[in-house]
């Protein structure tokens, strides 16, 4: 709570930062719907199906309602999002209390932009960050009721919350280490580029380009 | 007994299919399980549901649609042409081939708890026109493959005959029609492998004015070849962008992606002109290639396969001027189609025969009705089981409704061919306003197909149905606007012809007994930028979140209660 309101007025400070912010929430909402759309497909629980498939259908609408904002304010970054499928790899226990960590945070942040962009005097931002903060917090209570359900205790939910920040947190660990590496690839991939000069002539005469219909 | 389980994947479109002695079993496009549309990565719950479909705990082999070193090579080989304007190119495209394509081979065989000697490969040209011929009814035929890009081979000529498929005679990369209609569908300002679709149904807005201009882009021969002048494009430099400035210094500037369209006015009247203009060359470049099959084989029948091969406009051009008494396309003749051929081929290598022609697409994962009542009862629909389930559709599609419907096995490809469908009336034009707007929520331009009870599209249609017909893979010329909703502004109609005897057949009989006609607007059942429904909880989620009347799955009818 307190990181996104003091995060809120860089965030909202531009129509182009609105647009980013926006789309990135359009994309995180998109792949909320699609790991709960798996979910629902692995779930063995019929009751938890439906659960997953109705909580689908608001990220998707979430989804949608951030993407439209984006556009209004300009953007042009994609908006579809990609699949973890965290219920294959965590199981439910560890799929639910990911998803309730993400909600709960979910709710604080989109709660904190509201405020933001309330005295930045868009009403109709604000009007759409407290709206889905609502839904967020309802998605929160439901997932929050299924990990006690599944754990069988509050106390194994609480466990299932502490290894789902642990998890989140070396996820973010080797998001970094990624990029990082991905910086290093691309230099080095380039430097190796312009070391092949030699192998590019022996291709321009070994192995120039065919044009047109080449007979077998 | 030899189960063989094709794959395609890597790039876009993955899927699987699944050959059990000699009979296609099972075919099914990972997006539709994943719900990622056209999802490229390895299909491995397309392949388990393949598996399941079948009955088959483990394959006994595994086939891949292409060869990943000579890809590798390729790639390699075309960044060392470009030195020096591919060095931004060159990290990722090399990252992408080290970090996953290479090892397709060993995930597959990981990931679906095979040897790694069970894993093997064909060429990707070889398994698109596999998927053609072995699916088709013709004993012998010329095939034409083209699509952006195999290993080398943008376009590849084959002769298919009873002893098996020859090469011909090829054109390699970088010269690719996909390639050239993806990177005029990046110029318009729709998404690369999504967007080429609405480039063909952009082009009956405009006339092909700028075709002379086109000329300097692509040169045709009379051997039936093309060579692309590839200054216009950036497609073999840079991973991002397909065309190059010299495009836009020819054509004008490309067409911001998030500027609706409004072809009322000249601006994008003028881009309905370019897209126009590239269909007739894309046109004149296929019949060029049809006519030189024909011409190399001289056979009478001729299969079409890849990417390019689901320009249905283009179909019917070569099928009326290229020579031929019969063409095919199978519904997924882009790169899900590889998967297909994949498992032929492997099936047929061990000694299986070839597959019976292919007569329905209906190979995917099948719908639970039970599953669709439970779920939309939970979810607050009203929800009834119906005896006569066709009298109810037909009864509602006469009183002006709009119905999603499901029944069955998904279909195989990206078209909806009655199995995951959305049904209207064809006849009133406002229909299909309703559906683009509300409904799909797309480009008010595009068209909607008729499917029509077979023997009787001659009432509306200039000429009959034919082997491509089955599978909407062409376009017929309507002869009035009776069926409003489902005539491009062109006059053509991609029709569909539906078997009286199937179960989508006995549908439109009910409809024709309603309303006097034995046709409906059939489009598939999805929405923007979502892939086509498969399970009974994509339908209930489709229904849930966009503006249709009704939802029928098998005998249960869904639809909202009264607020």
């Amino acid at each position: 709570m307190r990181l996104a309101s003091l995060l809120a007025p860089f965030t909202l400070g531009s129509p182009r930062r609105r647009a980013r912010l926006l789309a990135a929430f359009a994309r995180a909402e998109h792949a909320s719907m699609l790991d709960l759309r798996l979910a629902a497909a692995a779930t063995p629980s019929p009751a938890r199906q439906a659960a997953y498939l109705s909580h689908a259908l608001d990220e998707e609408r979430h989804a949608r309602t951030f993407a439209a904002a984006a556009r209004e304010n300009g953007g042009s970054d994609p908006v579809l999002g990609d699949a973890e499928d965290l219920f294959a790899r965590r199981g439910e226990l560890g799929f639910l209390a990911f998803v309730h960590h993400g909600e709960s945070r979910g709710r604080r942040q989109f709660a904190a932009l509201a405020t933001r962009a309330e005295r930045l005097g868009d009403a109709r931002l604000a009007t759409t960050l407290t709206a889905i903060a609502t839904d967020e917090a309802q998605h929160e209570s439901y997932t929050g009721a299924l990990l006690v359900e599944l754990s069988g205790s509050e106390a194994g939910a609480r466990k299932a919350l502490r290894r789902a920040r642990a998890w989140e947190a070396w996820r973010t660990f080797r998001r970094v280490g990624r990029a990082m590496a991905g910086v290093v690839w691309t230099v080095s991939m380039t430097l190796l580029y312009f070391a092949l000069l030699p192998f590019v002539l022996l291709v321009l005469v070994a192995r120039p380009a065919r044009r047109g219909l080449v007979p077998r | 007994m030899s189960a063989v389980l094709g794959i395609s994947g890597g790039y876009h479109d993955a899927a699987a299919a699944l050959v059990v002695d000699g009979v296609v079993v099972a075919a099914l496009q990972e997006e539709r399980l994943s719900r990622v549309k056209n999802d490229p990565s390895p299909p491995l719950r397309a392949a388990r549901a393949c598996l399941s479909i079948g009955g088959i705990a483990a394959p006994d082999r595994v086939v891949f649609y292409e060869n990943p070193y000579a890809r590798i090579e390729r790639v390699l080989v075309s960044l060392l042409r470009g030195f020096p304007r591919t060095f931004r190119q060159f990290p990722r495209a090399i990252g992408a081939q080290l970090g996953s394509k290479l090892w397709i081979l060993d995930d597959l065989a990981e990931g679906l708890g095979v040897p790694r000697a069970k894993v093997t490969f064909v060429a990707h040209h070889e398994a698109h026109a596999a998927s053609a011929f072995y699916a088709s009814p013709y004993p012998r035929a010329a095939v034409l493959t083209v699509d952006g890009v195999g290993e080398e081979a943008a376009t590849a000529i084959w002769h298919g005959t009873e002893q098996g498929l020859r090469e011909v005679a090829h054109v390699d990369y970088p010269c690719s029609l996909g390639l050239l209609y993806a990177a005029f569908t990046a110029y318009l300002g729709f998404a690369v492998n999504e967007g080429e679709y609405k480039v063909m149904g952009l082009a009956a807005w405009g006339s092909p004015r700028r075709r002379e201009e086109l000329a300097k882009v692509v040169q045709l021969s009379s051997d039936g070849g093309y060579e692309l002048d590839l200054s216009y494009f950036a497609f073999h430099t840079d991973t991002e962008l397909g065309f190059s400035s010299k495009l836009e210094a020819l054509l004008g500037p490309r067409r911001p992606a998030e500027r609706p369209w409004d072809l009322e006015t000249a601006e994008d009247r003028a881009y309905a002109d370019v897209a126009a203009s590239l269909q007739a060359l894309l046109e004149d470049a296929l019949l060029g290639l049809a006519r030189t099959a024909r011409k190399r084989t001289e056979e009478e029948c001729l299969c079409l396969a890849g990417g390019v091969a689901l320009n249905a406009v283009a179909n019917a051009r070569i099928a009326r001027e290229a020579g031929f008494s019969r063409v095919f396309v199978q519904p997924a003749a882009g790169d899900a189609g590889g998967a297909l051929g994949a498992a032929i081929l492997g099936a047929m290598k061990d000694g299986a025969p070839r597959p019976a022609p292919m007569r329905d697409a209906a190979l995917g994962v099948a719908v639970d009705a039970g599953e669709a009542n439970m779920l939309a009862s939970a979810l607050g629909f009203a929800v009834k089981r119906v005896d006569d389930r066709d009298a109810e559709v037909a009864g509602r599609l006469s009183r002006g409704e709009v119905i999603a419907f499901v029944d069955g096995r998904c279909e195989f490809g990206p078209r909806a061919l009655g199995q995951r469908s959305i049904l209207a009336d064809p006849r009133a034009a406002a229909t299909r306003e309703r559906i683009n707007r509300a409904v799909k929520r797309r480009e008010p331009f595009r068209p909607f197909a008729p499917s029509a009870l077979a023997g009787t599209e001659l009432r509306w249609y200039d000429e009959p149905g034919d082997d491509m017909t089955r599978f909407m893979t062409t376009v017929r010329r309507a002869k009035d606007t009776t069926l409003g909703a489902v005539t491009h502004v062109d006059g053509t109609a991609r029709l569909h012809t539906v078997d009286p005897e199937s179960r989508f057949g006995a549908l439109l009989s009910a409809v024709e007994r309603e309303s006097g006609i034995p046709v409906v607007l059939n489009t598939s059942l999805n929405g923007a930028g979502e892939p086509i429904c498969a399970t009974a909880a994509d339908a209930v989620a489709f229904f849930a979140a966009h503006a249709v009347d009704a939802l029928v799955v098998e005998d249960v009818v869904v639809t909202r209660r009264p607020s």
